[in-house]
């Protein structure tokens, strides 16, 4: 690496360092350039510049990092359903036949790319449960009118629960993907304690380790994770939930998951 | 006044994300920012002001970057869960163009923030100087010598590729597969 101490040899005049800039990305105007030049060639200091400004130029716009391609099939996703109806509204229904083809074509392709590419495959619970505990990005989802147990919050046909009559608040939700998987989390508060509650689509998460709860014929699975995080995973119409939180009691976690095997 | 097309967003996810991780300085941030920006310009339609598009972008992103660093700093830190990416299994040549990407964006995150912003505007997004201006709140003049200052000190932090035999320039591809 070049000695620091070679920064105090830049030009000083910030109409200099600006016409240095333009003349390394070839805006420059053409007259101007010219004389740019031969005065560049008559001095080291600016020669030196001028060729730091090419090469960081070069290095900036030759830089080919594309977008994951999840993160792009969850935005064509969202901009197919912004031309076909409201947007971010988690309800089924909110968006046509033909959108939801869209969308389901594109985050099919998108999770084929994921399988593909190295590193692919399904997150774990505990990405999950962190994905859960991640800041909401979006409002709180709505009771559905009509049916006081369920939120206006919906990831492949599994709804979120309203709490309401627990004294259990959305608060905020976050939808995002991690390791190809779409996920959406919907964050409620209640009684001084945050947990952050996930469902993923597609498969099932594989889970291990912990400790098994039965209820009603099914499994809650709760791991204990780092910086004091709990987390509860089970199974509902086949798809994998987690919630998850710091500091709170894994009884309190396990009340909630059991509320919804009812 | 022209509007929006939602439907033609996609076509500048690329330059958003770079743009966007070169702010934030981590992937993960940079997801999240340009998620946010797209959530931001998609709740309802939207009109260009004199803006194309680009500079649009650019000018909800750096909104929402500031909002999100500001909100960041008044809240307690998320515990990140315990387990990891598995290894990158790619090969070394890759793995090194990726870690000269990573150099690079490592190396604009730690501009301060005026320059970080023009270099993101001008030279990843691709807006002229005077669209950069305007998105920035900065006379054109000064969008060039923050650039002149940043390109500089990201020469001298990513060093002469003719002194280690690496092409600074293979600063490329994808660290995303």
């Amino acid at each position: 690496m070049s000695d620091p101490a070679n920064l105090t040899q830049m030009p000083e005049s910030d109409d200099l360092q600006g016409d240095l800039a333009h003349l390394a990305d070839g805006t420059l105007p053409q007259e101007r350039a010219a004389q740019l030049r031969a005065q560049v060639q008559a001095d080291p200091t600016l020669a030196v510049a001028l060729e730091r400004q090419e090469r960081a130029v070069h290095a900036l716009r030759t830089l080919d990092v594309p977008a994951p391609a999840p993160l792009r099939a969850e935005l064509r996703a969202a901009t197919t359903r912004r031309s076909r109806g409201p947007v971010f509204s988690f309800a089924p229904g909110a968006f046509g036949a033909l959108g939801r083809l869209s969308a389901a074509l594109a985050v099919g392709l998108a999770a084929l790319l994921v399988a593909l590419l190295p590193g692919g495959g399904s997150p774990s619970v505990a990405q999950a449960a962190s994905f859960a505990l991640r800041p909401s990005s979006l409002p709180a989802p709505r009771p559905v009118a009509g049916d006081a147990t369920r939120l206006q919050a919906t990831i492949d046909g599994v709804w979120f629960p309203s709490w309401n009559t627990i004294d259990w608040r959305a608060v905020g939700a976050r939808r995002g993907t991690v390791k190809g998987r779409r996920l959406l989390a919907v964050r409620y508060t209640g009684r001084g304690w945050t947990i952050g509650y996930a469902v993923a689509a597609g498969q099932p998460l594989h889970a291990s380790g912990g400790s098994l709860v039965r209820y009603d014929g099914s499994s809650l699975r709760v791991l204990a994770l780092s910086g004091g995080t709990t987390a509860v995973t089970w199974l509902r119409s086949g798809h994998s939930c987690v919630i998850a939180a710091h500091a709170v009691p894994s009884g309190v976690l396990l009340r909630l998951a059991e509320r919804d095997l009812r | 006044m022209p509007r929006l097309d939602p439907e033609s967003l996609h076509t500048h996810v690329d330059r958003l994300f770079r743009a966007a991780w070169a702010l934030c300085g981590r992937r993960e941030d940079a997801e999240d920012l340009v998620q946010e920006t797209f959530a931001r310009v998609l709740s309802r339609p939207r009109m260009l002001h004199g803006d194309d598009e680009l500079a649009y972008l650019m000018r909800v992103l750096r909104n929402t970057y500031l909002t999100s660093r500001r909100t960041a700093a008044r809240r307690p830190r998320t515990v990140p869960a315990p387990e990891t990416e598995p290894e990158d299994p790619r090969s070394s040549d890759h793995a090194e163009r990726a870690l000269m990407a990573g150099e690079l964006l490592a190396a604009i995150a730690d501009l301060p923030e005026d320059l970080r912003l023009a270099v993101a505007a001008v030279d990843l997004l691709g807006l002229s100087y005077a669209q950069a201006g305007r998105v920035l709140d900065a006379r054109e003049a000064t969008i060039a010598t923050r650039l002149f200052r940043a390109r500089a000190q990201l020469a001298e932090r990513l060093g002469d590729p003719r002194d280690s035999g690496r092409e600074a320039s293979s600063a490329n591809r994808s660290l995303n597969q």
